[in-house]
């Protein structure tokens, strides 16, 4: 073997590097526990687990330097350091093979975890008792849906992510007769009515209902009980020239109209809606409490879950701990409104969540595998050992 | 066989691994993409982005101050200039807290079947919290009083665990019979109980109001001396307590 590459299996067969990769996952998981303070968990999680170095800002200048390795980062060279020791090291044989079961069980969960932050998607559903929804809806992505409502029927929605917003660009859309153009965009806002701030220059939008309105800039809010509130200004051009400025926001509940062509178009700024091909309704919530006390005991939402062929239609109770499992998603009761009529699900779609149970069955097989391996070898050795002195 | 990893100086190992996962980065990029879809059209009710349309405010009488008493009026949010209907933009609550979570599950307050009552002057209103229906303060040598009225729906676990919470919030020990440890009073058909006790400098008259299929709770804390002597203001108070 050449030194170079024996030298680099060297470094990663190492047991020395495994310990230093575990302590750096410790230090990780301590500093992004205390992080959490300031800044939440769901910007924690980007930041210092699923980011291959956790960066810090240096002070006077725009510039992010690495200051630690990420959960990618520390994972990933887990992973390889396992597995390179397992080639390396371990001969494939059967007395080796709960340690195999273990060591891929252990290399399924470090993948199952990598899996899940690239694909999982949670949105919520919420529903009053006897509504039907087909969509579920981002509790942090915010987009812009400009709606084609002049069908009797259907609605024609083209759904902008406002990260597309965010580049100040122009928007040209193959479904859409105009274009648009945001000037400005806030991630994080405030609006109020004009008459109550006075002396505020006038506003950018000469449409619906931005112009009664002033924008007040804040700073991104990283608090979970918070959510950040964007503003953008949208010009709006069609073939004839511009349509006009409008303010939209998802503080702003109902839609502003603009006709085009004979067509009448919506523009909401909305959480991300992610649409479904089956519909779930909710028959009833329930809030059940302890006797003779206002302490909950249990939550569940009986939901009717249909498709539109009817090939599905079916009533299914859920409730903590016991989601309802349809089309790759998995419906949990995650809240309720005070009026204990409005359900919340939280709707998950993680095509590797059945990774992290296998994997956890592997290595409880190898373990059991390996530890009854070593005790017949030990019982075997024993019995030869007491034959042995039976003799002598 | 050819290995890369062989011509690279041992330095740049940690190169080597950003190139092996920049497709996770690339993975975990702002998603711009824009989508079309025809969907069908929602029932009227069921229209706009819900989770986000934060219920209006509800108009609370009780939370402005009766007329003619001289206190100024709470400066109600000027949403006129918006459509009908539309919820009042300032001072809207985070749509994040749109949706009750677990954690707090044991606090939904009585939205159904409101009560109203009329203040006396000397009290100041303050702001009523999502806990408090209303919320008043009164202010005397001795110090300050707090009137908090709120509401839950169902019993709350029964009069007696109610005495015996209020009781322990004074530190005194709980009673076994309820019916000695409160007062009953009539005022516009409702059937009030009131429960007074006092410790260490500390007086509290709670009122525990049964109303439609909620419990109504009017509590009037503070000094001793300040609250004994406030307690026949607070009981014509209670008088004024109806059902609209």
């Amino acid at each position: 073997m050449r030194p170079l590459l024996k030298s680099f299996l060297h470094f990663f067969t190492s047991l020395r590097l495994t310990v230093v990769l575990l302590v750096l996952s410790l230090l990780l998981v301590f500093f992004a526990t205390l992080a959490q303070v300031n800044l939440g968990i769901w910007a924690v999680q980007t930041k210092y687990f699923r980011s291959l170095f956790v960066t810090a800002q240096l002070p006077g200048t725009e510039l992010f330097v690495p200051v630690f390795p990420g959960g990618y980062l520390i994972g990933g060279l887990l992973l390889l350091n396992l597995g390179a020791a397992h080639v390396s090291r371990l001969r494939l044989s059967w007395a080796k093979s709960g340690l195999w079961l273990t060591h891929f069980g252990l290399i399924l969960l470090l993948l199952g975890e990598l899996f899940t932050g690239l694909w999982q998607k949670e949105s919520m559903m919420r529903l009053d008792q006897g509504e039907t929804k087909a969509y579920s809806e981002s509790s942090r992505q915010i987009e812009l849906a400009v709606i084609d409502t002049t069908d009797p029927k259907f609605d024609d929605v083209v759904a902008i992510p406002t990260a597309a917003l965010e580049q100040l660009g122009t928007i040209q859309h193959p479904k859409l007769p105009f274009r648009i153009h945001t000037t400005t965009y806030h991630q994080n806002s405030l609006l109020q009515m004009r008459r109550q701030v006075p002396n505020v220059p006038p506003s950018p939008a000469d449409q619906g209902f931005g112009p009664q309105l002033v924008v007040t800039p804040l700073p991104l809010t990283y608090k979970q009980d918070e959510q950040n509130m964007p503003t953008a200004v949208l010009e709006l051009a069609g073939a004839d020239g511009p349509l006009g400025t409008w303010l939209v926001s998802p503080l702003l509940t109902e839609p502003q109209s603009v006709t085009v062509q004979g067509h009448t178009y919506q523009l909401l700024m909305r959480p991300t809606r992610h649409y479904y091909p089956f519909s779930v309704t909710l028959l009833k919530f329930s809030h059940d409490r302890y006797p003779g006390t206002d302490i909950p005991k249990n939550f569940s939402s009986r939901v009717r879950l249909r498709t539109p062929d009817a090939s599905v239609d079916r009533e299914v109770l859920i409730y903590m701990n016991n989601p309802l499992r349809y089309g790759g998603l998995a419906f949990y009761q995650a809240g309720f409104e005070p009026n204990d009529r409005t359900t919340i699900l939280q709707v998950v779609q993680n095509p590797s969540w059945l990774l992290p149970y296998i994997s956890c069955v592997l290595m409880f097989l190898g373990l059991v595998i390996q530890f009854a391996i070593h005790l017949t070898r030990f019982i075997r050795k024993r019995t030869a050992v007491a034959a042995a002195a039976a003799t002598a | 066989m050819w290995i890369p990893f062989i011509h690279m100086a041992p330095h740049s190992r940690p190169n080597l691994i950003l190139l092996l996962a920049a497709g996770l980065l690339l993975a975990s990029c702002k998603d711009t993409k824009i989508i079309s879809y025809r969907v069908p059209k929602e029932p009227v009710a069921n229209a706009g982005a819900t989770p986000l349309s934060a219920p209006a405010p509800v108009a609370n009488t009780n939370d402005l101050p009766p007329a003619g008493q001289g206190s100024p009026a709470p400066v109600a949010p000027a949403n006129d200039a918006l459509p009908p209907g539309h919820p009042a933009i300032e001072g809207m609550p985070a749509p994040g807290d749109a949706g009750t979570a677990m954690a707090s599950a044991s606090v939904p307050t009585a939205a159904s079947q409101p009560l109203v009552w009329t203040a006396p002057a000397g009290w100041t209103p303050k702001n009523a919290s999502a806990m408090r229906k209303g919320s008043y303060s009164i202010s005397g040598p001795e110090g300050e009083g707090d009137v908090s009225i709120t509401a839950f729906p169902g019993d709350v676990g029964g009069n007696l665990a109610n005495v015996n919470r209020w009781r322990g919030q004074l530190q005194l020990p709980p009673v076994q019979d309820v019916t000695t440890a409160v007062q009953p009073l009539e005022a516009n058909g409702l059937h009030l109980l009131v429960f007074e006790g006092a410790n260490q400098g500390t007086r509290m008259i709670g009122v525990i109001v049964p109303h439609s299929d909620a419990t109504w709770f009017f509590k009037l804390t503070g000094p001793d001396a300040l609250i004994a002597r406030e307690k026949p203001a607070f009981l014509d108070f209670l008088k004024t307590v109806r059902a609209p």
